[in-house]
This record gives structure tokens, sequence and C-alpha cells, in this order.
């Protein structure tokens, strides 16, 4: 190198940015499943599939090396602290010195000679690599909260929605946390009952428990926050019991532990919404596994209704749903070992529209009173239980309007979204507004609102319909995962938009920039697979309650 | 034969209490106990085992090599399944172990928390059911002290050397004759395979009645060729020499018989050598069925265990296979893996077949959402019995084995064995849990495990037990020490059928 700088290359000209490499694995990614389905069908395809998959390779160490390097970190505290000026005295400290303590950390630890989990894991001499696909837990862009979860199936469905989940596996949990900057590490004791953590916590599988204790230990020097959420009987799990002092938080579903009440991880409006509500073909909806003799005092109490046992929300939360939606009501009460009903039980059946009375000595019901007062009978026992579900039957289904309101109560306080921003404020990670309630938006508005509305003509100013008809509609398409949610029949809203109103996902907008949705458009979407969903109209009249879930 | 004496150490004043109920069943069950409140009379050479719950003194005793295999600690109380989790393993947790016999506990979760630990620990921690001691204590004097069969009513001891470079086939077979007072065992141990130290073995072969050669390797070729007129010579032949040529160079004749561990290999054997028929005779491998008699855990019906995945022709990818099917069905079936992987053996890691295997098996996990939640790699170790009690079906998939012990020992721990039909499989195990192919072998563990699956495996169990079981097979060894075993009846190893109905008779006691 000369005194002057002649024949110096640039090396960071040709360094691309991890934006650019985001950019890159996602479309190398989206090139390699596509040649996938193309392997099959035609010769040829392979040798370019491995290439590219090679790429992806290179493309995802890239990645992961500059997201792992100290000045993405800080250059992503800096812009954070640029979003959020006022808040940022608080959490640059913080942040700085978490960032800190987890490169000394990662300084003292002996090098490894493998760092990416898809480079050819043999090569590098660390052939347990095999068992990482690091490219599935990368973090494109975090608006979201990052969440590193040992999980029950259920649990982890409900949660994957509103978060960046790195669903852990006993073979790749230290890998991928050694790799991820999660925002808390969640361990669920239901995730013991069945699937790879089985056992965890019992002792019978003695190489999880430590398993889990080395992730602990690994979150505590990277300054990652552990929770622990019980929310199976002490018995099963009595290893997580003693290993729950080394979490930062521990929330139990069967005593209060936060909020005065017992933890629940909120209910899943996308499993459990009343949307698609049948005929009631069952009476009470009551969980399996009661014990007999709790049975043998009941059966009398609710002699002669017909009762349905209800399947196990993890295995197929789909047929739980399903079971709640057949049901007029639904009844609540505690297990052998809890002090109060699951939380998350009584939510779900509320969200599929069933009625919920709810066996809770009085003093314990202090976290059924708030918002969920006026839509859970609280009785003492198994006596008044049997009086209050033959009047519940008798009363049948919730009216539309007040069908609506619990929705919108169950969508701001205790669904998945809502509970999760609450546990991320709990453990010093919050607030994330991709959390917050849905919001509706004019069609031209700034901001960061999911949902889009229009209101008959394109482009009308949508305050003239009433909001709370706009919530409806954008929950509506949440629970169903929907796109587009307008009033009318399916076929009004995909050939006409007169008289209609639409809430459209500004991610399904932003697809087609500067388009405003009509009828053409419409149909195309509904040719292109676009999930849209329709309330039926009763009084189709603006300003006014209208529609039936 | 003589009642077993057992020192039973009692220190005066305060110290760990020995549970009186292990203590009592071992009088009851026909052990001579002799209590014994000092150490000093601990070692003696009358005393057959020595039970204590006091650490220091067990921890003392195990530096004495002469009571190693003599010690039997009791530890109930003395350590916590949440101090071994929390606090560590104390350093005279392994000292102890590996002298001990047998580790007693009267609390079942910490005899799996203690194996899944101190690796000594497994096949020798014994629980004790402090409700029902007796059932456990008589079985554990039946195997600490057997009594003999073929050899009964001998004068003298029968010299038998042993040789081989590995005994792990023959481990617990060996310590089952070693504790016969009418045999004295000693090993000619060779260090590397094909070479051994022929100045050892023809001071050996001089001593001996009986030379037992644990493979058909360079070893048999030599004592076949030296041994003493009059004298009796086993050989047994594994699947790996039967593919080699070893076999040439050994002297049949001055051979008494040959030992295979299925008649399919012994038909084989006859096959590619040419040996008299009436030299070749079966003994099946064992299986440690009461280490393997353990309750199962909760859900066990949906675990599905491989046992072994090194090296490729074990075919794990079928029992992926076996697995979509059934997790499209149940998404609670989850497949345990217990096995060393391919790289942890370097002469496999080589082989380039060998680690593209297992790449193609390890990308198809992450890239099959059915397969990513729903297998498991445990580590691999000797604490099977403990890792079985979440299997409730154990596959074997291979495509050649020439006997696969995984089957027999799920069996014995209470799951069903389900296996492909893989060239002689039908000589070990009953053809009901062999299947045409993945489809009927998913097919039969889904219905299986929604139904008949505890009546089913209390009938695999008695199979296993009376075909497999350590005192089984010790007593066919020991019957081939000295008398040919006759060749008819070995179309199949097992000894007790399964009825039409799937059952068997007598049915043992499952827990």
């Amino acid at each position: 190198v000369n005194g002057t700088g002649e024949g110096v290359t640039d090396q960071t000209a040709a360094v691309p940015t991890s934006e650019e490499l985001v950019a890159e694995v996602q479309r190398l990614r989206a090139e390699v499943h596509r040649l996938q389905a193309l392997l099959a069908e035609r010769e040829g395809t392979a040798q370019r599939l491995a290439q590219t998959e090679a790429e992806l390779a290179k493309a995802t160490a890239d990645l992961a090396k500059a997201r792992a390097s100290s000045a993405y970190e800080l250059g992503q505290i800096m812009v954070k602290a640029a979003k959020r000026p006022t808040r940022a005295p608080v959490f640059v400290p913080r942040e700085l010195a978490r960032l800190w303590s987890a490169r000394r950390t990662a300084a003292s630890r002996p090098a490894r000679t493998g760092t990416a989990a898809v480079v050819s894991p043999d090569e590098t001499g660390d052939p347990t690599l095999l068992h990482v696909d690091l490219s599935a837990h990368l973090v494109a862009a975090h608006d979201r909260p990052v969440v590193a979860g040992v999980l029950a199936r259920g649990t982890a469905g409900a949660l994957e929605p509103a978060t960046h989940l790195s669903l852990l596996r006993p073979n790749d949990a230290l890998r991928i946390m050694e790799r991820i900057r999660p925002d808390v590490l969640l361990v669920e004791s239901a995730a013991a009952r069945w699937g790879p953590w089985v056992h965890l916590g019992s002792y019978g599988a003695l190489e999880r428990d430590r398993l889990l204790l080395a992730l602990l230990d690994h979150a505590r020097a990277a300054a990652v926050p552990s929770v622990l959420w019980l929310d199976t009987p002490d018995g099963e799990n009595p290893g997580l019991v003693a290993m729950s002092g080394r979490f930062d938080l521990v929330l139990r579903t069967d005593r209060a532990t936060v909020d005065g009440g017992p933890w629940s991880a909120g209910v899943s409006l996308r499993d459990f919404h009343p949307v698609g509500l049948a005929n009631a073909e069952h009476d009470v909806a009551l969980a399996a596994g009661v014990a007999p003799a709790t049975m043998a005092g009941l059966a009398a109490a609710i002699e002669p209704l017909r009762v349905l046992e209800t399947p196990d929300a993890q295995v197929r939360p789909e047929r739980l749903a399903r079971a709640y939606r057949s049901a007029t009501a639904h009844l609540a009460m505690p297990t052998a070992d809890a002090v109060t009903s699951n939380p998350d039980e009584v939510l779900r059946a509320l969200a599929c529209g069933a009625r919920v009375v709810a066996v809770e000595p009085s003093e314990r019901a202090s976290w059924l009173e708030k918002d969920l007062a006026a839509y859970v009978n609280v009785v003492g026992d198994h006596q008044a239980a049997g009086a209050a579900l033959r009047a519940a039957v008798r009363d049948g289904r919730r009216d539309d309007a007040s069908a609506r309101e619990l929705l919108r109560t169950l969508r701001d306080h205790r669904s998945v979204q809502a509970r999760l921003a609450t546990l991320l404020d709990l453990v010093g990670r919050g607030p994330y507004t991709a959390l917050a309630q849905p919001r509706v938006e004019p069609p031209d508005a700034p901001g960061d609102a999911p949902w889009v509305a229009f209101v008959d003509e394109p482009g009308q100013a949508m305050l003239a319909v009433d909001p709370g008809l706009l919530r409806d509609l954008a929950i509506t398409a949440e629970c169903v995962d929907a796109e587009v949610a307008g009033v009318g029949s399916i076929t009004e809203v995909t050939t006409t938009l007169a008289d209609g109103v639409l809430v459209v996902r500004r991610a399904a907008l932003d697809a087609h920039p500067g388009v405003v949705p009509d009828r053409v458009l419409l149909t195309e979407w509904a040719r292109g697979g676009r999930r849209m969903v329709t309330l039926a109209v009763t009084t189709p009249t603006q300003g006014q309650e209208v529609g039936a879930l | 034969v003589t009642a077993p004496l057992i020192a039973v150490h009692r220190p005066v004043g305060d110290g760990p209490a020995l549970p009186d109920i292990v203590i009592d069943a071992l009088a009851r069950c026909g052990a001579v106990v002799r209590n014994e409140p000092g150490e000093d009379r601990l070692a003696r050479g009358d005393v057959d085992a020595v039970v204590s719950a006091d650490v220091a003194v067990l921890d003392r005793l195990a530096m004495d090599e002469q009571m190693h295999g003599r010690l039997w600690p009791v530890l109930s109380g003395t350590i916590s399944v949440e101090d071994l989790l929390l606090g560590g393993i104390p350093a005279w947790l392994p000292r102890v172990v590996e002298a001990a016999r047998y580790v007693l506990t009267t609390d079942s979760v910490l005899r799996g928390v203690l194996e899944q630990s101190v690796p000594a620990a497994a096949r020798r921690t014994v629980h004790v059911d402090p409700d029902l001691p007796d059932p456990v204590i008589a079985r554990l004097l039946e195997r600490a002290f057997p009594a003999p069969t073929a050899l009964g009513g001998r004068d003298a001891p029968l010299r038998v050397v042993v040789a081989g470079h590995d005994f792990k086939f023959l481990t617990a077979v060996l310590r089952h004759l070693g504790a016969l007072p009418q045999i004295e065992i000693r090993m000619d141990h060779v260090a590397v395979f094909a070479r051994h130290d022929e100045e050892a073995s023809r001071h050996l072969v001089q001593w001996a009645d009986v030379v037992f050669c644990e493979w058909c390797s360079p070893v048999a070729i030599w004592y076949s060729r030296n041994k003493r007129p009059g004298q009796r010579l086993v050989v047994r032949l594994h699947r790996m020499e039967l593919y080699n040529d070893w076999t040439e160079h050994v002297d049949i004749d001055n051979v008494n018989q040959v030992v295979c561990v299925s008649p399919h290999y012994a038909r084989l054997t006859l096959a590619k050598t040419g040996w008299p028929a009436d030299k070749v005779v079966c003994i099946p491998n064992y299986v440690d069925a009461f280490d393997l008699d353990r309750p199962k855990l909760p859900g066990a019906r949906f675990g599905i265990g491989f046992i072994g995945i090194v090296p490729a022709r074990k075919r794990l990818d079928l029992a992926f296979d076996v697995l979509e099917r059934l997790r499209r069905r149940d998404p609670r079936y989850t497949l345990f893996v217990k096995s060393k992987m391919p790289w942890d053996y370097p002469w496999n890691w080589r082989r380039k077949q060998e680690r593209d295997s297992i790449r193609a098996l390890l990308g198809r996990v992450q890239a099959t959402p059915v397969l990513r939640e729903a297998v498991v790699f445990d580590k691999h170790g000797p604490d099977v019995s403990a890792w079985l009690r979440k299997i409730g079906f154990v596959l074997s998939t291979s495509d050649d084995e020439s006997f696969h012990v995984g089957p027999a020992e799920g069996m014995c721990s209470g799951a069903l064995p389900s296996l492909l039909p893989w060239p002689g499989s039908e000589t070990i195990y009953d053809r009901r849990w062999i299947h045409d192919d993945v489809d009927a072998m998913a097919d039969d563990i889904h219905s299986t495990a929604g139904g008949s699956w505890e009546s089913l495996r209390r009938a695999a169990k008695r199979q296993a037990e009376a075909s497999f079981d350590i005192p089984v097979v010790a007593a066919l060894i020991e019957r081939v020490l000295v008398e040919d075993l006759p060749v008819q009846g070995h179309e199949i190893c097992l000894s007790v059928p399964l009825r039409p109905d799937g059952s068997v008779t007598p049915e043992p006691g499952l827990r």
C-alpha cells in the first residue's frame, strides 16, 4: 500500500450488507423450494438445486456471521434508539451492557471449528451441526418478538403467527440458542407430556433436564430472560419445579402468579373462534380426565344434560375447537392439584361461543371478575354448577352483539398477542407494537396499522362507518387467517364493492402498491388463492350494529 | 447349594439407616444375614456380599480391590435426585458404584437418575419396592448366586479358558458362570483382533479342560491346531467372521461344536464352510430381563425406539417412513434413536457412503415438517433399560442382521418388537412381530397402540424372557462346555410360541 492509497482495494465495497444478505437468503430459499417442486418432474434440475443450496448455505453462513457481529448488534441498538428517542436513555445502556456481557462470555469459550450450521458440517470438522438447520431460525426483520421455546405443540401453533418462533428441539437447542438472540426463552411444562421433550423434568429423561440446565446457563450468560410456565400438575414434572429457581420468571396456570390470577398464554383466535358456529349438538362440554369421585358428584347435578368430553388441547386444537363449538355451555373446574380452573380452557371455550360456568371458591375467582365477569358464571360448588348449566342451556347461545363484544374483549386482553405483550413487559422486553390490538386505518393514512379499510366507494372516508364494525371485520379475519374481510356474501364482495365495507390486510395491499381493490382485483385475488371472509348482513346500515359471525 | 453369606453393616450410633425392608427380605429369601457394627470384619473372605448405606465406609471399601463385586451399597436417603440434577455428582459416587456388584435403592426415581448420571450404575442398580420387596430380592439372589445346571454334581471345578478380543456379547454370561463354584474361568484376552500371545495360550491350553473361543478368529484357528487330545473346544461364530476367510483355516475336526446366534446363520455357516451339520448349533444372544423389567412411563405407547443406527444398513430411513405414516394419524408418535452417531466411529466416518447417508437422513428430518418435531437422537450409553421406559415399540428395519438384540431388549422391557423381514428374522422372532413393509408396520403399530398393546406386550415379554434371558442362555453355554448340543429343534430360537389369540402361557406380571 502506498501513501496515496493507490492500489488499495475497497474491501468494504465487496462485502454485502446484512439486509442484502437477508434478501439474498430469502430469494435463494424461494428458489430452493421452487426447484424442489420441479425436481420430481424434470431431469437435470438436481444439479442446479445442489448449486443453489450451496449458494444458500454460503449466504446464510455469511448472514449468520454478519448478524452475530458486535457491529451489527450495535447498529441495531442505535436504530432502535433513533426510533424511540424518549426511551433510548433507558434501554440503550442496558442493551450495551448485555452486548458487552455476551461478547465477554463468548470470548471466554474455546473457539469452535464450525461457525455456521449449513456449511458442509463434516468439512468443518463438527458433524454434529448436521442436526441444525440454522436458516430456519434466521430473523430477517425484528418486527415481532423473537421467542425461543420448549413448548407444547398447541402452544407453539398459537404463538407462531405473533412471533418469530424458534422451536427448540433436544438435538439443536443449544446450537440454536448460541446463534440467535431471542427476546425470551420460554419453557412450558406441557411440552413434557409428549413430543421431543417428553418426560422433561420427570426424571425419566435426565438427558433433557441437563440440557435444559445448559440452556438456562446460556440464556443467563447472554442476558436472555428465561420464563418457566408450569401448566401441568407439579407431580408430573418435579424436576422442573426443582429447576424453577434457575428461571428469571415462573408462571403457573393452577394458581395466582401475576395480575392476581393464574397465568394464561392467551387464546389463539385462529384456533378457537366462533366463526362457522353450528347448532349445538351437546349441552355441556367437559374436560376429559375428571376424577371419578368428582364425576360421580357432578353427574346428578347436571342430569339430564347431554355432556361431551373434550379432547386434549395439545394433540389436535381443531378438534377441541369443534367440540366447544358443538356445545352450548362449558363447565370449568380445578383439577385435583389446582387451586383455580384452567384459564386457557375457559378462554378457549368462550372464544368458541360456549357459555362458561366455572366452579371456583369465591375468594379465588378474582381472575375471572375483571373483563370476563359478564361472560363467566362463577359458582361455588357442583350443585350450583348444575343449576347454572341448565340455565345456560335454556338461554342458548349468546346474541350477536354480545358475541362480538366478547370477541373484542378476548382479542384486546386475553389473546395470545395480548398475553405475549404482558409477558414481554414482565421480563423487560416490551412493548411490541405489533402485538397491540388490531388497528384499522383509511387507505391513504400513514402509520403501521395492519389493516386498511375501504367503504362503499374507493377512497370514501371510513369514519362514516362504525369503527366497531371495522374492528370486528379485522378480528374475524384474524380468526380465520384471512387477508380480506367484508360485509355481505362472498359473491358480492368479490364481484362488487358497492354498498360494501372492506378491510384488507396491509401486507396483501402492499403486494399491489398503488392499486385500490375493486371487483376485478378482488376476483383476481380470489382466483389467486387469497383468503377472504365476510360477515353475513342482517342489518346493512352504516353506523349501526350489523352482521353475525 | 450353600446359602450366600451377606454381611450387613449397621454402625452403632448415628449414621445412614439401612432400610429394614431390604435386610428382612434378604433373610426371608434365603440369604444368611450377619450384622456387623464395625468395618473390620466386612472384608473377610467368607463374606459373599456386603450391604451398607454408610457412604464413608463404602468409599473406603471401594478402594480395596478384594471387595470389588462384593459391595451392595444401599442408596436410599443418602443422596437425592434433586442433588444429582442440580448439585452435580459427588466424587465418591462413581467410585462406589464401579466397585459394586449391585446398587440397591427403594426409590424407583433415584434408580433411573443414578443410571443416567453414573454410567457404571446401569445394569447394576436394583429397585426394591418397599411394598413388595421379596420378589425382587429373590430374583436378585438367584442372579447373584446362581445354581448350576449341566455342571451340577461335579467334584472338581471345570477349568475353562475363554479366548477372544472382545467379550461384549458374553459379559453377563461370564459373570453368571463365574459365580458358579463348579467352574473356574481364565481369560485369554487378545489385545489385537488378529494376533495373540501364543506363549500365554500355550500355558492356558495345558491348564484347561475346555476352551471356549468367543470369535471364530485367528485365535480360534490357533486353538483348533494346538488343543490337547480329548480337550473340548467350542467356537462361537458371529456375522463378521462368516464373511472373511478365517473359517477356511479352522481345523474343524478338532472343534467339538460351533455356536451361531440364530438358525439362519447356522444354515449360512454350513452352506459356506461345508462343516459337518452336527457341529453347528444355535444359542441365541442374551438380554438381561431382570434389569429391563421396569414400569413404562406415561405415554410410552407413542414412543418408537430405534437402537443402533450404524452402519447405514440398519436403515433408519425406513424407520422415518414408518414414523411419517404414524404421525399423519396421531401427532404424539415420536421416534427416539439410541445410538452412537456415524461420526463417532472413525472407521465408519471414513466411508463416503456412510457420510452421505447420515447427511441425507438428517437433511430429511430438517426438510420434513412431520419429522422435524418427531425425531430425537438420544445419547448412546449403557442406560438402555432406563431409556426403554418411554418406548412402546422397538423397530428393526435392517437389511441384514445376525440377531439384533434391540427388539429382544424391548420385549423384556414391556415394549413390542416391530420388524421388517430381514433374512433370518423369522428364526429369532415370532412372525407376529414381522411385517411385510413399512405400511404394514405402521398399520400394526397404530392399531396396536390404540388397542391390544397392553395384552400383547405381556406375551412378547414372556417370549423374550423364556428364550433370551441371561440364565436361559447361560444354561445353554454351560451345557455346551461339557456336551454336544442337539442340532434338531432349532428352527426358531423362541421357546414360547404365541397363541393365535396373541397370548402365551403363563403370562408374566407387567409393571
